[in-house]
């Protein structure tokens, strides 16, 4: 079993009250992408913004790539395409 | 990598554009041949399409602590890489912002304005699709995150 804390950012935290505020696992291995489609389970909504080459996922602080492979205990936010400036 | 002399802030405090210029010479003082300084200012307009009334009370600008900096160092790296720039200074407000509140703040010093120019333009370009911050415009009635433009993406990938 895998786990950590779950972030959400922006638009996404709209999704909250779905996705709540830890990410888990069976899986004995997990990556960012294969994370991700279970979260696009529970809010099909989300597709569009998780499609955006603009969006992206950080672990313990550091943008990642979907190959990541998670730990337990990391921390996972997710970033949609960013609105500064 | 930043130089001594630049200068990066995230603050909830109201940005202090007479400093901005100050502190960008200041720091320029000791750069050979200094012939050019652009100083752009972004505002939080009113008005906004998003929202049924088309105006807006509150800019909520949320960053994430971590992150909004290094991506604004990585941006001032790529326009360094770019251009022979003096001094670079980003500004960024996060937090509840209202209409006509300076936003956010971007300086370089150059020794000749095109690349001063150019190299502003970069670094507001990349602030829009790079730095990790997001808008949401609210009022008494509605709460919208901004959404994505693809005008910014197409400005931002033209460099």
């Amino acid at each position: 079993m895998l786990e950590g804390d779950l972030i959400l950012f922006g638009c996404l935290s709209d999704f909250e009250l779905q996705l709540g505020k830890r990410w888990s696992s069976v899986e004995a291995t997990l990556t960012i992408e294969t994370l991700v489609l279970g979260f696009l389970e529970r809010a099909p909504e989300m597709s569009e913004i998780v499609s955006s080459p603009f969006f992206k996922v950080a672990v313990n602080n550091r943008v990642e790539p979907q190959s990541f492979v998670l730990n337990d205990g990391d921390t996972v936010a997710l970033l949609p395409p960013v609105t500064g400036g | 990598m930043l130089e001594n002399a630049d200068h990066i802030l995230v603050t909830q405090q109201e940005l202090d554009i007479a400093g901005v210029y100050g502190s960008l010479r200041g720091a320029s003082s000791n750069i050979e041949d200094l012939g050019a300084v652009v100083v752009f200012v972004g505002l939080v307009r009113e008005f906004d399409k998003s929202l049924s009334s088309g105006r807006l009370q509150i800019l909520r600008l949320q960053h994430h602590p971590e992150l909004t900096q290094s991506s604004i160092v990585d941006v001032i790296t790529q326009a360094r890489s770019r251009w022979d720039l003096g001094a670079v200074l980003v500004h960024h407000r996060v937090g509840d912002l209202r209409p006509t509140d300076e936003i956010v703040a971007v300086a370089v010093t150059s020794k000749h304005r095109a690349e001063a120019f150019d190299a502003a333009r970069f670094l507001m370009d990349k602030l829009k699709t790079e730095v990790m911050l997001w808008k949401q415009v609210l009022n008494a009635d509605e709460a919208n995150w901004v959404a994505f433009k693809d005008s910014d993406a197409k400005a931002s990938s033209s460099w």
